[in-house]
Parts: structure tokens; sequence; C-alpha cells
């Protein structure tokens, strides 16, 4: 990155290629069709040549291209309110899955996620799929570690009820822990 | 200790934490089972892959948004100079009709420029300002139908599918579409191919399909039922 803050913007290609792929899927599983994570996927790097003087070369590179990342996607979100007066729309194609029983897990899974709060989705698909530690979130949220990992038992919990209802109760465990 | 207080070993946990005493609640609690299998649950959404061909796209993009193409400036310049000094010159009522003559040629330039684009959702704006233009002349026609046949995404080549269908009997799509019967490797593309077809009533063009041993069972499917349709009869 610093050798594109110093004018070299053909390196952002390589930081594009070490990048996009988990950019692309963070937009995805954030409810955004494929064509549109991979338009915001570009749109991110686009915004990192305009705000190239942010970037600290003591600071960690992932964190400020997630920050980019979250801007891209709630820009995107209020300017799709804007225009047509209504939520962002979801349309991403299902995965191909093996088989019958995992591609109804898959579609429970993703339902379930669809009907979290926008926030808690966030976290887990942060933690869950982008694989980022809880610092490293807290970081970028700007909360504390402690906090982040609170948040991040709460969603899932919130998560779990809303799949099991989705689900008509068959994963449901006893609920008889301490 | 409570599930309720937890909640912060259970999240350690999750980040692969060994904490023995956290691990012993787990073996008997059935409700931190469930919230863990949760979690697992969530691994079915396994990680999907961008287009092969985004890398190419972006740094074609980056070469073109890093030198700005001046000629493409000043013809918008152009073109937004010459209403306004139109509109200010004194025009009166009568030349209303010319001056949405030259709002309509504005949008259809609009529309062009839009289908142009490196990024497939601006292309799919450019195919909706299409579609809402009530009489579009022929290079609109004609560079929906380029897209329809070479846009890399199905998206948009769909999108542009829908737009086309008012055209169907168009000779330029009826022609695209012949071809995506054999050219696109994508069913849904291959479907909407069937539906322009229909739409500008060549029933031969969909019935040779039935002769490919290679068609994909699903669109085979969708060419049985069409040609089943009552109309067809």
């Amino acid at each position: 990155m610093t050798a594109v803050q110093h004018g070299d913007t053909r390196k952002l290609g390589v930081l594009f290629d070490r990048h996009h792929a988990a950019l692309f899927r963070y937009f995805l599983r954030l409810g955004g069709s494929r064509s549109l994570s991979e338009d915001l996927t570009q749109d991110v790097f686009f915004r990192m040549l305009r705000a190239g003087e942010t970037w600290r070369a003591d600071a960690r590179f992932v964190n400020w291209m997630y920050r980019i990342a979250r801007n891209a996607y709630i820009d995107h979100n209020r300017k799709q309110r804007w225009e047509t007066g209504m939520a962002p729309e979801f349309d991403v194609p299902a995965p191909k899955t093996n088989g019958y029983e995992q591609e109804q897990e898959l579609e429970l899974v993703r339902h379930a996620l669809d009907q979290l709060p926008p926030d808690k989705r966030e976290l887990l698909v942060l933690s869950r799929y982008q694989g980022m530690k809880y610092e490293q979130i807290g970081e970028l949220l700007g909360v504390e570690t402690g906090t982040v990992k609170v948040r991040v038992f709460r969603a899932l919990q919130q998560l779990r009820g809303i799949y099991e209802r989705l689900s008509g109760g068959h994963h449901v465990l006893s609920r008889t822990g301490n | 200790m409570s599930c309720r207080e937890r909640e912060i070993e259970l999240a350690e946990h999750l980040e692969g934490v060994r904490n023995p005493d956290f691990e012993a609640h787990l073996a008997r609690c059935a409700d931190c089972q469930a919230t863990m299998a949760m979690w697992q649950r969530m691994g079915a959404w396994a990680d999907e892959t961008p287009d092969p061909g985004l890398p190419m796209r972006f740094r074609q993009r980056l070469h073109y948004e890093t030198k700005p193409n001046r000629l493409e400036l000043l013809k918008w310049a152009g073109v937004a100079a010459a209403i306004v000094v139109s509109f200010f010159a004194g025009r009166t009522t009568t030349d209303v009709t010319d001056l949405r003559q030259e709002v309509r040629g504005l949008r259809e330039v609009v529309a062009l420029s839009l289908l142009e684009q490196q990024s497939a959702s601006e292309r799919l704006r450019g195919i909706r300002y299409s579609a809402a233009l009530e009489m579009p002349d022929e290079e609109v026609i004609g560079a929906l139908t380029r897209t329809l046949r070479t846009d890399s995404s199905v998206d948009v080549r769909l999108a542009a599918a829908d737009a086309l269908r008012r055209y169907a009997r168009h000779e330029t799509v009826k022609q695209a579409a012949r071809e995506l019967l054999t050219r696109d490797d994508s069913p849904l593309v291959q479907v909407a191919g069937i539906d322009l077809l229909l739409a500008a009533r060549e029933r031969s063009g969909v019935e040779r399909l039935r002769l490919d041993p290679n068609l994909d069972p699903n669109v085979r499917q969708y060419v049985e039922r069409a040609l089943k349709q009552e109309n067809w009869q």
C-alpha cells in the first residue's frame, strides 16, 4: 500500500489479487448478490486510491481495508434506500452443495442470517467466515475486545433461536443446561 | 456458574482458546452444546469464489480510471452546454418538441454509455435505462443485443434479454436469440433465448434445439413444455 500511496497504482492490482476473494465473500455474506459483491469489492480498491493519505504504514492493512469495505457497504445501502425507497435487494443465488440435506441446512442458515439485525450479522460474518480475531474486530468497530466476545455470543444465540424457529424445532436440543 | 455467566468463555472457545473448566461444563450442558452446534452449522455456507475474470476487469478499470479520457469528458461537456445554451437562447413553446427530441437523444447517450461500463451494476443500470426509453433507436437495440451476446455476467445477459422482449421480432434480436441457444453456457440465459424466440414466433428455432444431444436437461424440459403450450398447437 505504501507503494500505491507513492503513486505506483499498478501495485493496487497486487493487493487486489491477494484480498479480493475475501472481500467478495464478506459482501456476499452480508447479503449482496454476486454481481453487487464483485462491484463493491472493486469499489473498495478504488476508494483506497482516493483515501490513500489516511493509510499509515504502521497500521494493520486488513483492518483499514475492512473499514473502507464497511463504509462502501453502508453507502451502497443508503443510496439504494434513497433511490428505491426500499431495503436493499437480496438475491444471492444458492451455492452448489452435495446433497439435499446439506442444501436444506444451507438454506436455513442463510435465511436465519438474513433475519438477524445487520450489526449482529456482520459480527458473525467477521468472526465465523472472515476468520478475524476478536481483538481485530474490536479495533475495526472501535469497541473493547471483551465487548466483542459478549456480542458474538449473543448474536450466535439469537441466530440459533431464529434457526430453530425456521427449522420447526427439529434441531432444538434440550434447554436444561446449567 | 450459569451459562449466562459463561458467554465470554464460550466466545473464547469458538476462537480456539483452551479452558478445561469450560470444556467440562460444555460436556454436560445441552444449551451450550446447541449454541456450539449453531456455530458449526454456519459452516454449511461454504466459501464461494468470485468470477475468475474479476482481477482482469479490475485492472482494465484501474487503467481506465487513472487515465481519464479527455475526449469523453469533452463530449459530455458539449452535450450539456448545447442543452443549456438552447434553453437560454429564447426558445418559444413551439420549440419544446425539438427540445424533447434532444433530451431523448441525451437519454440514449446515457444508456449507451452505461452499457459500456466495467461495473456489472452500472451495465444493469444501463439496461434499465434503455428499457425505460419509449422509442430507442437502432443503436440502443444494437448495444442491448451486443450485451446479450457477449456480457461476462449472467445477471446482465438475463436483464438484456428481458429488455429486448419488446423488440423480439427485430431481425438482430432474433439472430442473437438463436445464437444464445447454442453458444451460451448458462442454462438460464438459454431459457431467456427460448423466450425471446417464442415471443418472436420463431417455433422452428426452438424445435431445432430438441436435436441437440448436449442440451441441458432443464433446458430440454423447458423446450418440451413450451412447445406443448396450446398456442403452438
